[in-house]
């Protein structure tokens, strides 16, 4: 009920940590300790720090090393890889990852025994004893297990940079040997022949695409109509942000509610049949054309008319409006191939009022006829609010162009729909074809200029992820072919096809003329180009490597970043362990910086809302409402305390040492920077707060 | 004092370490000697080597730790499963295999898995088998650990014979494995200009080679050529035709990628055969000191050989079959049950008895297929895809003379037919051993052994009548008159089954010249009576094919078996009588 009553202004709301952070460290160290703050001298910390250096080397700290090492020996040997790259990258997941580990540990354990053990035998009394303060005392200790874990990082470090050294050295002879072997699949040479062209240890920076469209032509340059394939393979996706006020029609009385009058959905949609035979695939012929005598199938439209099914989704793509609400669950008709004679469809006052309250939605259009190719120019969609006696209608657009900025509502264009093929469990699902008439999938790239061309080239990977239809021959092998063509935009020149035979869930690298694609607005058009295989892609299925970087690099940012979630260690530690027992430190320490981790492993049960469905739960529809409320509120504010809890702890997520190095692409600079502003926010009031605690704490007589 | 302290710690420690090694050697031992034990068998059995090590010092290491890694790592890998995600798949398979060695479950599983669930993951057919062959290796890291398991081997065999032998893609995976289990050759390295790329590569292609076969890479050190590594096989049939001074053909010998190499895959199965086609002598060494027996089964016994069961079927000229390796693996299993008194965790006593008989019948249907291909390659046609689609399009060509650059294709044919009457016989004794001690399913086990008997002696006068192409004279004579017998006695037994087998009450009451539905008529008359009542039978068909009553769907195949026996006769007749016309 405290939390209930307990509302934080938005602005604290969201910042809260940086508001905890700046009033602790204020009120320790300007407030309560400001005449220690004054006296604070680095030359004092520095010899405190080395007393904690040498008694880390008295403990044989750094033992765990060769530990560490002969660990991450035995364990490579053990792994099983799929090609010389995989085992780089595990031997590399390996090493930094027991570093991490090892540097967290032995932090933790010697920050939080320290203290108490120094205290517990009266070593404490040589230094309290000295002119020094007790702000000096804790920052000394930071900096001094700062320094071992700066040198077991260091000596990790060197470590892991000989080892992948040596480790890529011979797997590099490896794959010469490979590349000539007689049992060598297929897919594999291009893969290899750019491991032995960049080695295996260069970091990339892969450029994303910034859109993906699947269409079922090329788009042409000043034509506005984008086609998709029907019989559901492709689909059409238009977005809407409609204010819940612009759903009342103009004059109706004030307390009318949004949508109430229903609403009218303006299609304008056009239709091609003139390459229906090649839908259909090679395999199968149309009826009519294998039996030219035989009798149209009655479930052959008439020429002029093809369907479309339409739905409204939310935000995720998941059904808003329920079909029957739509022109009463029926699939609408188009009539005009053109495209330029709308169709209205209205939207029942029931579907008008789940669009009003959920202003952001999409209108997603499929093709249903099987053997027509659908297409859409400028605002296919419009919705209509329709109008009182007397009254005009509003008409409602899609959202705007972005690129269109400070135009009227009216003259805004509007922004192209999102052109997409169905979807399967890993992507967008691309039917392969033999043909020319297949989905195209066009992977939109601007504002990526390759940094580092090689050999008049730059390289792309390419992942997805390959199903079969199983009719094809199954004693040959068939690999699956798709051919890719890069467009530049500026220069409107097409490279010429490049022939890639990629492996499921694998990554395949090709390359392509710098020319093409060293504007950075460019275009690469990808097609599946044999029958019964499709290939599933997403956005970040292809990425443009457009610069590489030293391994070295790579590992010391990795290491630097460890380094800084080991000093947080430190300082929560040592925090830790001026209040409590050594062993109670421990378990504190680690419940403090996996907090955060733990709460968000919960997920959905402390998210809002969570109050109602247990109430739901536990008693029924039937339940008593008294009893539902006590246990939803209670249940709300626990999971709110739990979340504000959560908040106010370190977000250790933020120290992505591993990740990047692990897959061999570049450590943005930004992770570095967040971890700091992490350290800066939580390490800066901990060590004031250890100094609170410290300062109370009588360690002498 | 305090030095000494320390080092007797460390002593201790030592010894502590040297005796759960001990401990643990002698429970391993006590272990198997109870299993040979058990068979009546001598009692020493010692696999004394190192080769569970890893599991046992990662068990050390970890301690109390062992259990929640093995959960992070079944959740982990199951859901990279789940993902496509297989990157450090194997990996996370393989610790969990050495975190959990003792339990047999878990390898069931993960050879399974393996073989299935991953292997379906891949685009590439090469791709999908390595994967397989993983899988194979898997069990083969846990047989090492726990040799003559019946878990284990079993695994080993349902993989060899349900997935490799006998799964949608069963085409490539047979031909890879016998390739494969034969003696190495070195390959032919051709270099080429690579302006000639397409003319060798449509040379290859009407050679036989597969589009995998068929992967230039630019020649190292030698701008503007290409090299292409072929078989010698391949090789051979081209060197000819594809000439020039710039076109060279080197032989390279075979160097496999060492098993200790950090990115070592299986991709290939290991040499099972000599230059002759004869098992490798370490694979039909008996296990030291190994031998299971039982009274109840009194011609069986166990050795632990790795291959002992196919040691009666050498040689081996065309390659060992995944389905004689599932024989192979199903046999041990099998005898693990009768005379070791092990039990399968999760198969019925039942199926582990049954399944060397079927392993065999497979094997013998598989080698009638491939006889059949070989004939019709003798003919220089287009092998049908479905087996039942091969009987006919030979059956009645006439051969006047051989043709000697085609011999090949009759010599494995006849080979293949031979071997096909030696599997049925193994696999009716196997049938009539199993009913013996398991009658559930009797029935249909008696249908599998008419079945086999009757593809049996078509095969052996498929037999006779080729080796009779290739005789002269009396000889000749002799063995097409030999063939017309066993194409009788083929129809005979075909006519048999499908009047027992594929006819109901009332049709066989309308058919048998007693008209009364008596099955046992049936073995009483004679192969005229048989083939006139099986006639009548289907010209039922012929007058009412949607009749469920009549099972035309089923008894089609034997009424194709039918037409070859006759078509065939009829040729020999031809044959003989033009003969006799020229002398």
């Amino acid at each position: 009920m405290i939390l209930a009553a307990f509302e934080l202004p938005k602005i604290v709301d969201d910042h809260l940590a940086l508001w905890v952070a700046g009033f602790i460290t204020a009120a320790c160290l300007l407030i309560y300790g400001f005449r220690d703050t004054l006296r604070f001298s680095l030359t004092r910390a520095w010899a405190i720090s080395s007393v904690c250096w040498q008694e880390s080397i008295r403990r044989r700290v750094l033992w765990i090393i060769p530990l560490a090492i002969l660990g991450v020996v035995v364990v490579s040997q053990l792994q099983k890889a799929v090609d010389p790259q995989d085992v780089v990258r595990q031997t590399v997941k390996f090493c930094v990852f027991t570093t991490g580990l090892i540097v967290v540990v032995t932090a933790i354990i010697m920050a939080c025994t320290s203290l108490p053990k120094e205290i517990e035998s009266r070593v404490i009394f040589t230094v309290v004893t000295k002119p020094t303060t007790r702000l000096e005392i804790i920052v000394g200790k930071v900096i001094g297990f700062a320094r071992v874990s700066g040198v077991i990082l260091l000596l990790m470090g060197l470590f892991t940079w000989g080892y992948l050294h040596v480790r890529a050295w011979n797997l590099n002879r490896g794959i010469a040997d490979s590349l000539t072997s007689p049992t060598i699949e297929a897919s594999m040479i291009p893969t290899l022949r750019h491991y032995q062209e960049f080695g295996l240890l260069t970091n990339r920076h892969l450029e994303p695409v910034d859109d993906l469209q699947v269409y079922s032509r090329v788009p042409e340059r000043n034509d506005p109509r984008r086609y998709m394939f029907g019989g559901v393979e492709g689909e059409m996706l238009v977005p809407f942000y409609t204010a819940p006020e612009s759903l009342i029609p103009i004059g109706a009385p004030p307390d009318t509610p949004p949508g109430a009058g229903g609403l009218l959905l303006e299609l304008r949609l056009g239709f091609d049949v003139t390459r229906s035979t090649d839908v259909l695939g090679e395999r199968e012929l149309p009826p009519l054309i294998a039996n030219p005598d035989a009798p149209p199938p009655s479930t052959q439209p008439a020429a002029s008319l093809r369907k479309v099914s339409v739905m409204f989704l939310d935000n995720n793509l998941n059904t808003l409006v329920d079909a029957r609400h739509f022109n009463r669950g029926e699939p609408i008709d188009l009539t005009d191939p053109t495209g330029q004679r709308p169709v209205y469809v209205p939207l029942a006052t029931e579907g008008a009022s789940i669009i009003a309250m959920q202003p952001t939605f999409w209108v997603r259009i499929t093709g249903l006829d099987r053997d027509t190719e659908y297409f859409a120019a400028e605002e296919p969609v419009r919705m209509i609010v329709p109008a009182l006696q007397g009254q005009r209608p509003i008409v409602l657009r899609s959202i705007p162009d972005p690129r269109d900025t400070g135009k009227s509502y009216q003259e805004t264009r509007r922004r192209p729909p999102t052109f997409r093929s169905a979807d399967s469990r890993f992507g967008q699902r691309l039917r392969g074809s033999a043909t020319e008439r297949t989905s195209i999938a066009l992977f939109r790239f601007r504002d990526a200029k390759p940094e580092e061309i090689s050999d008049g080239k730059v390289t792309f990977e390419l992942r997805g992820v390959i199903e079969r239809s199983g009719a094809e021959a199954e004693n040959i092998d068939v690999p699956t072919e798709l051919h890719i063509e890069v467009a530049a935009r500026d220069s409107d020149t097409v490279s010429e096809r490049i022939v890639v035979n990629p492996e499921s869930a694998r990554t395949s690298y090709f390359s392509v003329p710098a020319s093409f694609v060293e504007s950075g607005n460019f275009d690469v058009r990808l097609t599946v180009r044999t029958s019964g295989h499709y290939l599933s892609i997403q956005p970040s299925s292809m990425r443009m490597i457009s610069k590489r970087e030293p391994f070295a690099l790579n590992l010391l940012k990795s290491l630097f970043v460890l380094w800084l979630l080991s000093l947080l260690v430190v300082i929560v530690a040592t925090f830790c362990s001026t209040f409590v027992s050594w062993p109670i430190a421990i378990v504190l320490t680690l419940l403090l910086l996996t907090g955060r981790w733990i709460v968000s492993q919960l997920g959905d049960a402390t998210a809002p809302g969570i109050g109602p469905q247990i109430a739901q739960e536990m008693f029924g529809a039937q339940g008593d409402p008294n009893a539902m409320k006590l246990v939803s509120t209670s249940m709300e504010q626990l999971a709110r305390g739990l979340n504000l809890f959560a908040g106010i702890l370190p977000d250790i997520s933020t120290f992505a040492a591993v990740d990047t190095i692990e897959r061999g692409v570049v450590m943005p600079w930004s992770v570095i920077l967040q971890s700091l502003t992490v350290l800066g926010l939580f390490g800066l009031p901990m060590i004031a707060l250890a100094y609170l605690f410290f300062s109370f704490k009588e360690v002498a007589p | 004092m305090r030095n000494a302290t320390r080092a007797g710690l460390v002593v201790l420690l030592i010894v502590a370490f040297a005796l759960t090694a001990f401990t643990r050697q002698f429970a391993s031992h006590a272990r198997l000697t109870t299993l040979a034990g058990a068979g009546g068998g001598n009692a020493a059995l010692a696999t004394s080597n190192l080769s569970r090590m890893n599991s046992f010092a990662l068990a050390l290491l970890l301690g109390g730790l062992r259990g929640p890694l093995v959960m992070m790592l079944w959740t982990s890998s199951e859901s990279q499963k789940t993902d496509r995600n297989l990157e450090d798949f194997d990996t996370k398979v393989e610790w969990i295999r050495m975190l959990q060695p003792e339990f047999d479950s878990v390898h069931i599983f993960q050879v399974w898995n393996k073989a299935y669930n991953i292997s379906v993951q891949m685009a590439s057919l090469p791709n999908k088998y390595r994967v397989i062959l993983e899988a194979l290796d898997y069990a083969n890291s846990v047989d090492r650990e726990r040799p003559h398991n019946i878990n284990i081997l079993s695994a080993y065999a349902n993989v060899y014979m349900d997935k490799l032998g006998n799964s949608t893609e069963k085409d490539f995976y047979r031909a890879q494995v016998r390739e494969e289990s034969r003696a190495r050759r070195p390959a032919i390295v051709i270099m080429l200009p690579s302006s000639r790329e397409s003319e060798l590569a449509s040379y290859l292609r009407s050679a036989g080679a597969t589009a995998d076969q068929v992967l230039f890479r630019p020649a190292p050190r030698e701008p503007g050529k290409s090299v292409l590594v072929v078989k010698q096989e391949l090789a051979a049939k081209v060197r000819s035709s594809f000439t020039g001074a710039d076109v060279t053909y080197t032989e390279r010998a075979y160097t496999p990628v060492p098993r200790n190499a950090p990115n070592w895959r299986r991709t290939e199965l290991e040499p099972m055969l000599d230059d002759k086609g004869m098992l490798l002598p370490e694979l039909l060494q008996p296990r030291p000191g190994m031998l299971l027996k039982t009274d109840r089964y009194p011609g069986d016994f166990y050795n632990g050989a790795e291959l002992q069961f196919l040691e009666e079927f050498q040689p081996f000229p065309y390659g060992v079959s995944p389905l004689a390796l599932g024989y192979n693996y199903h046999k041990r299993s099998q005898q693990l049950l009768r005379a070791g008194n092990q039990r399968h965790q999760q198969l019925s006593n039942l199926v582990i008895d049954s399944r060397p008989a079927i392993a065999l019948k497979l094997w013998a249907e598989e080698e009638w297929e491939r006889a059949r291909r070989a004939e019709i390659g003798y003919f220089d046609q287009r092998a049908p895809k479905e087996r039942i689609d091969m009987e006919m399009p030979t059956a009645s060509i006439p051969v006047s003379a051989i043709n000697p650059s085609r011999r090949m294709y009759l010599d494995e044919a006849i080979y293949s037919y031979d071997r096909m009457g030696q599997l049925a016989e193994a696999a009716r004794k196997e049938y009539v051993t199993h009913i013996r001690g398991y009658r559930t399913n009797e029935m249909t086990y008696v249908g599998h052994i008419a079945l086999l008997e009757a593809s049996a002696t078509l095969c052996r006068a498929d037999s006779q009548f080729l080796k009779g192409l290739l005789a002269a004279g009396e000889e000749r004579t002799r063995l097409f008159r030999e063939a017309q017998q066993s194409y009788a006695e083929a129809r005979a037994a075909f006519d048999a089954i499908i009047l027992r087998a594929y006819t109901t009450d009332e049709v066989l009451a309308a058919v048998l010249p007693s008209k009364k539905p008596d099955r046992a008529e049936i073995g009483r008359m004679n192969p005229e009576q048989l083939a006139r009542t099986a006639d009548a039978v289907f010209r039922l068909m012929q007058q009412d094919p949607n009749n469920n009553a009549l099972h035309t769907e089923d008894a089609l195949e034997f009424f194709t078996y039918i037409a070859r026996t006759q078509a065939r006769y009829v040729l020999i007749e031809s044959t003989l009588t033009d003969a006799a016309r020229v002398n």
